[in-house]
Parts: structure tokens; sequence; C-alpha cells
């Protein structure tokens, strides 16, 4: 089926996130000196400066931190989902990220609620993470 | 050499803007541009001669960049800046035209805006906003593979935050964009007279909830030259002038490696406000008209909590009862802001405090306005009569 929506650019510092998704994985970066994880990918650590990073496979549960409902469409491949969600995640090892909540009902978001990844085949080439509440469908 | 060697060195000596913002199909970006430099010069009584330094910021569908602007209206400068369209970059187009003067490096800056939003209109996000694309995240938390873009977005997801974290309903947000309407309907120059109330607010349609369209500014063509001069040169020109007296950023919103996303805001850095504070040597409580860059209407929120005039957690109790309104204690936005006057970005407050520390600000005049401070989201200039 084909996909109209605009894919992520892949760039060669966020490859491997890419490539994991694709695996069905949900890795982030983790500087082997200091310990600390960041979520979007760089790839030296902001933190330390250490270029030793590792590409971790994180739990993929967290709770949504925040979230907007478009109303409009900027994007018209996205049309016919409005109104439709964008949320921040707190992962639970820390950093934040952006996806979309997948399998609730926009008035039903809640603050701090318990989501979980899953992921999505978009194209052959690509699948994107999403997130579900925990328990759900 | 002093700590601080530009404070109240320079001073804002000329202010020109087209004769409305409004929709002119039939103008270009340059002759918008030159009407607001032969405004600006009549203003102070210079001649494009003694111009000798340049800033250009433009927004629109031609380039406005500095070597057509300058070449076209006839201007030889020695000292050049050029900006592309980012709010954040307005407070410091001016910033950068004081230090040229400061140090020498120019004597005349005229700084210029110029757009024509209205008759080409674009949209904001979506497939055209390629900075949005880049990896990891546009400027606003845009990942458009999610169907998040355009920068208003962004600021929705930091207010819903804001929002839920402290207890807010959009009823108390409405009393921002009701503010800013009472101002601009004192403004010949603002676009939007109608009165708005908070059931008008309310029932307008969100864009991106909890956003709604009156959190959300009106495009316009029109253009805007602000010139600065030297402290000593502007003090034997017509108008009184209007010194720059603090001036801090560009800081960029992202604290530390796990905010990543620019995802802090408001934030509790407050070197940027110490900044502009400690070199002008005063404290908010001195500030007698508050300018805030307001695309939409986080932005000037969070601004008023992030240079501390109220505490953290309050500015949207903080905004309630009139207190950013005509005769209200903190005289806000005081041309309407762009919410009310139109997307000037941040232009428009320039002119706007400049007129009001001359005395020229007729029905919106705040009395006895001695200190003028605009905040752009990442940056803050502080301007004294």
């Amino acid at each position: 089926m084909p996909y109209y929506k605009p894919l992520p650019v892949i760039s060669p510092d966020t490859k491997p996130f890419w490539d994991a998704a694709r695996r069905h994985e949900l890795r982030l970066q983790r500087c082997r000196a200091c310990g600390a994880m960041w979520f979007p990918p760089a790839a030296v650590c902001s933190n330390c400066l250490a270029t030793g990073v590792e590409w971790v496979k994180v739990s993929g549960r967290g709770k949504v931190d925040s979230w907007v409902i478009f109303h409009q469409a900027f994007f018209p491949s996205f049309a016919e989902e409005l109104p439709y969600n964008v949320a921040v995640i707190e992962l639970e090892e820390g950093p934040h990220i952006v996806s979309n909540l997948v399998g609730v009902r926009n008035e039903d978001i809640r603050r701090g609620m318990p989501v979980e990844v899953v992921f999505e085949d978009v194209t052959p080439e690509v699948t994107l993470p999403k997130f579900r509440a925990v328990g759900g469908a | 050499m002093p700590r601080y060697p530009v404070k109240d060195q320079t001073a804002i000596c000329g202010v020109g803007t087209t004769e409305k913002f409004g929709a002119f199909p039939d103008k270009t970006l340059l002759q918008m541009a030159g009407e607001a430099f032969r405004e600006a010069l009549a203003d102070c009584g210079l001649n494009k001669e003694d111009i000798d330094g340049i800033v250009v910021m433009g927004f629109g569908s031609d380039r406005f960049d500095f070597d057509r602007v300058a070449p076209a209206l006839g201007i030889k400068p020695r000292f050049c800046g050029q900006t592309w369209l980012h709010g954040r970059f307005m407070g410091p187009s001016i910033q950068w035209a004081a230090m040229a003067a400061c140090t020498g490096m120019a004597d005349c800056v005229a700084c210029f805006w110029a757009t024509d939003g209205r008759s080409h209109p674009i949209v904001w996000g979506g497939a055209s906003d390629t900075e949005g694309t880049r990896p990891g995240g546009g400027p606003h938390i845009e990942f458009p593979e999610y169907g998040m873009t355009s920068p208003g977005a962004g600021f929705a997801m930091l207010m819903k935050r804001y929002l839920l974290k402290y207890g807010y309903t959009s009823r108390d947000l409405a009393a921002l964009s009701v503010a800013q309407r009472k101002w601009a309907q004192l403004n010949p120059l603002a676009l939007m007279h109608k009165p708005l109330t908070v059931e008008d607010y309310l029932a307008a349609r969100y864009v991106v909830e909890p956003l709604r369209l009156y959190d959300y500014c009106p495009t316009a063509d029109g253009a805007i030259c602000i010139i600065i001069t030297t402290a000593e040169r502007a003090r034997h020109l017509k108008k009184p002038p209007v010194y720059i007296s603090g001036m801090s950023g560009l800081g960029i919103g992202r604290l530390d490696h796990s905010d990543m996303l620019g995802y802090s805001r408001p934030y509790s850095d407050r070197r940027l406000a110490e900044t502009v504070f400690g070199m002008a040597g005063v404290t908010h409580k001195d500030i007698d008209a508050l300018y805030a860059y307001d695309s939409f209407s986080p932005m000037p929120l969070f601004s008023i909590e992030e240079y501390g005039f109220c505490p953290p957690g309050e500015v949207l109790r903080f905004i309630q009862g009139g207190r950013l309104e005509p005769g209200g204690e903190l005289p806000f936005n005081t041309n309407g802001g762009q919410l009310s006057e139109s997307f000037q970005i941040g232009w428009g407050h320039h002119v706007e405090l400049v007129r009001q520390l001359r005395g020229e600000a007729g029905a919106r005049q705040v009395k006895n306005a001695g200190l003028a401070m605009y905040i752009g989201l990442d940056s803050a200039t502080i301007f004294r009569r």
C-alpha cells in the first residue's frame, strides 16, 4: 500500500536508531565514559564530550509528559486522521521522545499515563516507533 | 575597559514603517523597505549618506539580502549583518547594530525588516519547512514523520505541559489575547481592532490544541526600519535618543543533553536575565513597559516568567485581572503585540517602545515611561529614555 506521509530523514547520526526500529527495537545512545543517555541521536556525548557512544536497547516503556492535537492538516497526507495527536513521552531511562499515541482516543490521553512502544512498518525500509497505553490492544 | 562597554553608548535615533501593515500585492519587499527607510531618515533627520552600516532581516516571496537592499537604497555600508527568518534573531539584529556603532565599525546603522506574507502566504510548516526536516527534530520539536510540524505546534506542546503541570485552563490562557487586543484598538497600525472577549477566544477553533485561533498572530505585508547610532550623535538629532542600556542573548533554550528537544521551557537558567538586568543596572521592577515576542501566546507568557516578572508557575495567574491591559500595572505589548498588530516579529514592538519612551505614543502613552524591555526568546534588550 503506498505511503504518502513524510518519512524520517535518515542521517549518519540517526541511522542506527532507524535500523533498530526496523528490527522492532527501541535503541538510544549511551555514553560509555559517563553513562549519560539522550535523544535525539548525537555522535558526541554532550555531557563529557566522549565519542565512545553505544546504542543500547531500552525498555520501550515510558509515560506521557505532554501532547498536542492537530486540528489542521499541515501535511495533506495527515488530513484523514484529523484530529490527530503527537505526544512527548518520557522514557523510563530518562530521555524524552516524540511520537504518536495509537489505540487511544484523544480525549482519553492523560499526563503520566504509562505507555509502551509498538512498531509500525510503514514502508519496506522504514519502521516508526509509536506508543500505546500499557495493556492496550 | 568597563565590564559592559556598550551600556548606554548607543541609541535608537530613528524609526520608520510603511504607512500601514496590510495587503499590498503590488509592492515588493525592496519597495516597502524604501518607504520605511525614508520615514526613518525623516524621523531622525539623517540622510542616506550618513548610513554606513546595515542589518537585514526579511521574509517573503523575494530574497531580501543585504547585498540587494544596500544598493537598492543607495547605502554604502562598511558594516553588514544578515539573518534569516526566525523571531529569535530580531532582538539580536538591534544588538548587533549597537555593537557595531559602539566599536566604531559604523556610525549609523540602519536595520531593515520587510515581509509580504499577506500577499504571498505560505503554510507555516508542512512540506515547505525544510528546517523542520533536519534529523533529530526541528527547532520547534518538528518530527514530520509523526505529523509534528509548524512552529506553533512546538509551543502548543510546551503550553500543554505547563497547563497540566500547574492546573490551568484555556480560560486562563485567554487573558493574554484579550489584553493584547485592547492595546491594539488604540494603535492605528494594528490589523485587529474588533473587541475580543474571553468568550470570543474560547469559541474560536483549535489550530493545534491547546492553542486556538487567537493564540496565533495574523500575517501582513509591511516594512520597518530602525536606525541606531552612537549616544553622542543621537543627542544632536531630531528626536530624544532611546538608549540601549542592557543586552543579552542569544540563548538556545536547551540546557543539557537531556533536553536536546528544546523542551524545557519555562526554564530556570537565569543567565540571560542576569546579564540584561545586570548590564542595565535595573531589576524587572523598574521596567515601565514590557514587550515580548508573541507569534504564539505561550512565547510571551514564558518570557514574563523566565525573566522574573512573576514567580515560576504563576504567569497564568499573573495575567488575570487586566494587569497587562491599558491602565494595568504592567503595560505589555502596547502596540497590541503580534497577536493583534500583525506578524512583524518584534520589529513593531521596537517601534512602539521607541515611541513610548519618546512620549509619542498618543492614546497608548504609558505615563512617565523611562525604561522599556523587549524579550525575544532567547534574547533581551533594555531601553532607556
